[in-house]
C-alpha cells in the first residue's frame, strides 16, 4: 500500500462520522460501477400486471421487488441502482470540466492581474449573472436533451464559482511570503503556480468541489424532472421522481425511495468535504491529532 | 554616472569608467543610482496621487569579503532596496551590476539562472515557508529550480545543509509549523544557502526572533560566512546587529543613503545628525543614559516625514536639529568627506572624522556633541 494511502485511511479510522460517510459514498461508486451485476433485474422491463407494487414488507408486496414497482411495473430497486449511474457520471464530469477550466482561468486571473484579470473577471461577472436555469433550458432546448448535453450545460453554469475562489485565493497566496522566496531561489513561473499557488488552494478547491458534485446531481434530477435532462430508457433519479408525481398521494414510497437515494448521498458527499479540508491542512491535521492524544 | 556616484564608489573602485565591471577585480556587487519608485493612485479614479519614492538614488560597491549593514527607520527604505538588489522588484531606474553583469539589463530567464548566485533571507519566519512543504521540499526547491541535483544526491544535499545550519537530518521530514522561530530561520538559510551563493541579502533576518535566539541565529551566519566565504547584505534597524555582522555599514533616512563608513569609524564617531540620533537612541533605550539623552535627544523628534512628499533640500532638516537655511534649498550629495567616511551632510566639513580632526567634529556646535568613546560603543552584544 502507498504510504500517503495508508496515512489517509490512518486519519479515515480517527473519525467515525467521515469513516461512515466515506463507505456511503464508496458504496453509491460500486453500485454504479457494478449495476448490471448486483440489480435484481432489468430496469426498463416492464410487467403490466404487477404495476404499483409495494415494498416487500408492505401489503401485496413481494420479493421479487424488495422495493416495489413503479407504474409501468418496473423494478425500483434496479431503477435506484441504474439511476446512480447517470447522476454520478453526470456529477464527476462536470466537476473535472468546470473545475479545471475555472481554477485554470482563476488561477491566471489572480497571478497575472491587470488586463488578463480584468478581462476574466468581466466574463465571469457577465456569465454570472445571467440565469442558469433559463441558460440550462434554452442550451438544451436548441441542442436536444441527453446527458452528454447535460454536462455540457453544467459545465457552462458551472465554471464561475471555481473561477472566483481560485481567484481571489490566488490573490492572497501571491503575495505570501514563501511566494517570494520561491522567485529568488530561482523557481520557475510554472513551479510556483503549481508547487505553491495550487497546492495551496486546493483544500478549498477540493471542498468547493465536493459541494458542487452535490450541487450538480440535485440540479440533474430538477432538469430531468422538468424533462429536458435524462431521458426513457436511460434511469436517473430525478426521472424517477418526476415519473412518479402523479401517484406522490398513492404510492408515495415511488417518489421516496430516489429522494432518499438522492438526500443520503448529498449528505454524506458534505461530509466528506469537510473531512477532506481537515486533512488536506497538515497544519490542521496535526492539530486534530494533538487534540485526540 | 553622476556625481554623487563617483564619490561612492571612492579611491582604488573603477569610479568613472565604462558601467560594466570586470568581473575578476571589480567589486562583486555594484549599485548605481538605484530608484524604486511607487506611484500612489486614488482607488476609485485612478488617478495619479503622488509617488512614494521608497528608494531614491542609491549607490554603493560591496567587495568581496565585505559585509555591508544597512540600517534605517521602518519606512526608510531597507527593505525595498534589498529587493531592488535581488530584482525581486523591478528598480524604476539605476542599474545594478553583480560580478559585472547588469542584472536590470537581463531577460527574466538570464536572471533566473543567474539567481544561483545571490540568494536572500526573510526576515518572516512564519511565511517565508510554505506551509504545505515539508522541509526536504523547502531547502531542495533551489536545488531543483537549478536542475543541480535530484534523487538520493538531493536529499542528501539537503540533509547536509540542515546539519550545517544546525538542524538534524530527521527534520527534513517535519513541516514548518513544528518548529519555532529560530529553526524556521534556520531553515530559512538552509535554503538560501543550498545553491552556494556568493552574496546572501538579509532582510532583517532576526527582527522576528526573541532576544535570546537573535545572537544564535546572528552566530550561525557569522560562522557560514567565514566557512562558506559569502558576502552580506545585511539589513536591520537594529544597531547592534549591524554592528556585530558588519564591516561597513551605510545609514538609511526616506530612501538615501546619508552615510556610508567602516563599521567602527561610524560607531565611535558618527558624523551625520541622523546617525549621531540613531545611536544615542540605541544608546538611552540600552543604557538610560541621561547625558546622551539630553545631548542628542531633540535630534530624534517628530516622526519620519510622510514619504509621499519629502521635505526639500535635505530629507532629514525638518527633524535635524542643526539645520540651517541652505538644508531647504540645496540637497547635499554623498561626499566622501574623509577616506572611506560618505556623508550627505552640508554642516559636516571635510577632513571630518580623520583622528585628528575628530576633536573639532566633536566640538563644531552646541548640539553635534557626540558621546565619549565608552558609551558609543555601546553594549556587546551577547
Amino acid at each position: 500500500m502507498p504510504h500517503w494511502l495508508s496515512s489517509v485511511l490512518g486519519e479515515l479510522r480517527r473519525d467515525r462520522l467521515a469513516t461512515a460517510a466515506v463507505t456511503i459514498v464508496m458504496t453509491y461508486l460500486l453500485a454504479a460501477l457494478l449495476a448490471p451485476w448486483i440489480a435484481p433485474g432489468d430496469p426498463n422491463s416492464q410487467d403490466v400486471v404487477g404495476r404499483l407494487q409495494g415494498p416487500f414488507w408492505d401489503q401485496g408486496g413481494a420479493l421479487a421487488h424488495p422495493l416495489g414497482t413503479d407504474a409501468l411495473g418496473q423494478d425500483l430497486l434496479s431503477r435506484v441502482i441504474y439511476g446512480a449511474r447517470a447522476s454520478l457520471l453526470i456529477g464527476f464530469l462536470v466537476v473535472l470540466v468546470a473545475g479545471t477550466f475555472g481554477t485554470v482561468l482563476g488561477v491566471v486571473a489572480g497571478y497575472r492581474g491587470g488586463r488578463t484579470d480584468q478581462i476574466i473577471s468581466r466574463i465571469t461577472d457577465i456569465q454570472t449573472a445571467f440565469p442558469g436555469l433559463l441558460l440550462a433550458l434554452t442550451i438544451l432546448a436548441v441542442i436536444g436533451p441527453g446527458e452528454t448535453n447535460l454536462v455540457i450545460v453544467f459545465a457552462i453554469n458551472g465554471w464561475m464559482v471555481y473561477c472566483r475562489t481560485a481567484r481571489s485565493q490566488t490573490l492572497s497566496i501571491r503575495e505570501q511570503p514563501y511566494i517570494e522566496a520561491a522567485r529568488a531561489a530561482g523557481s520557475r513561473q510554472r513551479t510556483i503556480i503549481f508547487g505553491h499557488i495550487i497546492p495551496n488552494l486546493a483544500s478549498t478547491l477540493v471542498t468547493l468541489a465536493t459541494l458542487e458534485l452535490a450541487r450538480i446531481i440535485l440540479a440533474e434530477s430538477v432538469l430531468s424532472f422538468l424533462g429536458v435532462g435524462v431521458q426513457t430508457p436511460s434511469v436517473s433519479w430525478g426521472l424517477m421522481i418526476a415519473d412518479a408525481e402523479t401517484y406522490m398521494t398513492t404510492n408515495p414510497w415511488l417518489t421516496f425511495v430516489p429522494g432518499a437515494a438522492l438526500a443520503v448521498l448529498v449528505l454524506a458527499m458534505n461530509v466528506v468535504a469537510s473531512w477532506v479540508r481537515t486533512i488536506a491542512d497538515p497544519v490542521q491535521r496535526s492539530r486534530e491529532s494533538i487534540a485526540r492524544a | 554616472m553622476t556625481a554623487e556616484h563617483r564619490a561612492v564608489a571612492g579611491p582604488g573602485s573603477r569610479a568613472g569608467s565604462a558601467p560594466a565591471v570586470d568581473a575578476a577585480d571589480g567589486p562583486l556587487l555594484r549599485v548605481e543610482d538605484l530608484r524604486i519608485h511607487f506611484p500612489v493612485r486614488d482607488r476609485v479614479r485612478q488617478t495619479l496621487l503622488g509617488t512614494v519614492k521608497a528608494v531614491d538614488g542609491v549607490s554603493f560597491d560591496l567587495h568581496q569579503g565585505e559585509t555591508l549593514g544597512v540600517v534605517g527607520e521602518t519606512g526608510s527604505g531597507k527593505s525595498t532596496l534589498a529587493r531592488g538588489i535581488l530584482m525581486l522588484r523591478r528598480p524604476t531606474t539605476g542599474r545594478v551590476f553583480f560580478a559585472g553583469q547588469d542584472l536590470t539589463a537581463m531577460d527574466a530567464e538570464t536572471l533566473r539562472r543567474a539567481r544561483r548566485q545571490f540568494q536572500m533571507v526573510f526576515q518572516d519566519p512564519w511565511g517565508s515557508l510554505d506551509p504545505r512543504m515539508s522541509v526536504m521540499d523547502i531547502v531542495a526547491e533551489p536545488l531543483k529550480a537549478h536542475g543541480l541535483a535530484k534523487g538520493e544526491e538531493l536529499a542528501r544535499q539537503v540533509v547536509d545543509l540542515l546539519q550545517m545550519c544546525g538542524l538534524a537530518a530527521r527534520d527534513a521530514g517535519k513541516f514548518p509549523h513544528e518548529f519555532s522561530g529560530g529553526q524556521r530561520q534556520r531553515v530559512g538559510i538552509a535554503r538560501a544557502l543550498a545553491l552556494r551563493p556568493r552574496l546572501v541579502v538579509a532582510d532583517e533576518p532576526v527582527s522576528a526572533l526573541d532576544v535570546s535566539v537573535q545572537a544564535q541565529i546572528l552566530n550561525l551566519l557569522r560562522d557560514l560566512q567565514r566557512e562558506l566565504g559569502l558576502q552580506y547584505v545585511f539589513i536591520s534597524h537594529d544597531l547592534r546587529v549591524v554592528r556585530y555582522v558588519s564591516n561597513t555599514v551605510a545609514v538609511m533616512y526616506l530612501g538615501k543613503i546619508v552615510e556610508r563608513s567602516e563599521r567602527h569609524a561610524l560607531f565611535s564617531l558618527p558624523l551625520h545628525p541622523y546617525s549621531k540620533a540613531l545611536l544615542s537612541a540605541s544608546l538611552d533605550t540600552d543604557l538610560g543614559e541621561a547625558s546622551a539623552e539630553e545631548a542628542l535627544r531633540p535630534a530624534a523628534r517628530g516622526d519620519l516625514p510622510s514619504p509621499l512628499s519629502p521635505p526639500s533640500g535635505c530629507r532629514f532638516r525638518t527633524r535635524c536639529p542643526i539645520a540651517i537655511d541652505l538644508c531647504a534649498q540645496a540637497e547635499p550629495p554623498l561626499e566622501e568627506k574623509s577616506p572611506g567616511r560618505f556623508v550627505a551632510c552640508h554642516l559636516v566639513p571635510a577632513g571630518a572624522g580623520t583622528p585628528d580632526l575628530a576633536a573639532h567634529a566633536a566640538h563644531s556646535g552646541p548640539r553635534l556633541q557626540t558621546p565619549p568613546e565608552g558609551q558609543a560603543r555601546g553594549p556587546a552584544l551577547a
